[in-house]
């Protein structure tokens, strides 16, 4: 129970994190005026 | 900031580790936990200081304007985390107080007039700059640059519309006139970021700030 609860917790953060990711980056970050580095597979082709 | 690529770094490896992820969404998370770390912090930071000089709403208006805007016509950026929050900070505060300091001043012609006007020039500015490419995320395809250049200018039309719409029918309100001019210099912060000289301004900021910083 308590590991199932986990796993749904921590794909829960994943997702969100993913979505952050992808979706928010172009051409700037969400909220923050400070671009991290972007992994080369996000990067516009 | 390394703190916070360090601690965005760990927790994608443990998630990577629990959920069995690849490299590739491995890194993937990192880029948006740094990001949802960043926003977490410089929220905490930026609203708390707000909060202690009783501003806290101009400034979330202004920054809700700010950002949306941000998001689709990009603008200029520092080099790092710890940079861009001591002037996202300074920024947004002194945007909260211009907007309650200049109220007595302005009656609901001349909010409407500057609205109106901070429009025009922002429709000139998005669709002559933007967007403006970060430096580590270049947008190159053309479709995509014609997009967010058509997102940006519907972006200043439709917040155009609202605040004018607001602006008639709420505002006799001394208060509400302070929110809507923060959203107004919430928006022309923006501006500034996408102009070239805000950009060589933010550039020589950030030149400033990495000699004011301490080297370990």
């Amino acid at each position: 129970m308590l590991r199932q609860m986990k796993f749904k917790f921590l794909s829960a953060i994943a997702t969100i994190a993913l979505a952050v990711a992808i979706s928010g980056t172009q051409p700037a970050s969400w909220w923050v005026l400070y671009q991290p580095e972007v992994p080369e597979h996000l990067k516009d082709g | 900031m390394a703190a916070l690529r360090d601690v965005a770094s760990g927790f994608a490896h443990y998630l990577a580790g629990e959920l069995s992820f690849d490299q590739k969404t491995t890194d993937t998370i990192r880029y948006g936990m740094e990001i949802l770390l960043g926003a977490i912090v410089q929220g905490v930071i930026i609203i708390g200081a707000s909060y202690l000089l009783g501003i806290m709403p101009y400034v979330v208006v202004a920054l809700g304007t700010l950002s949306i805007l941000r998001l689709l016509s990009g603008g200029a950026h520092f080099s790092t985390f710890g940079r861009c929050t001591v002037f996202s900070t300074s920024m947004a505060m002194s945007v909260g107080y211009l907007a309650i300091a200049v109220t007595p001043y302005m009656d609901k012609k001349a909010v409407a007039l500057s609205v109106a006007l901070t429009a025009f020039i922002a429709l000139y500015l998005a669709s002559r700059w933007a967007p403006v490419d970060s430096p580590s995320k270049p947008t190159t395809r053309e479709d995509k640059r014609r997009a967010y250049k058509r997102l940006s200018s519907l972006y200043v039309v439709f917040w155009a519309i609202i605040v004018t719409l607001i602006v008639f029918v709420y505002g006799g309100r001394p208060p509400i006139l302070s929110l809507i001019l923060a959203s107004t210099g919430g928006l022309i912060a923006q501006l500034f970021s996408l102009h070239p000289s805000g950009r060589r301004f933010v550039g020589a900021v950030d030149d400033v700030l990495s000699k004011c910083s301490i080297r370990r």
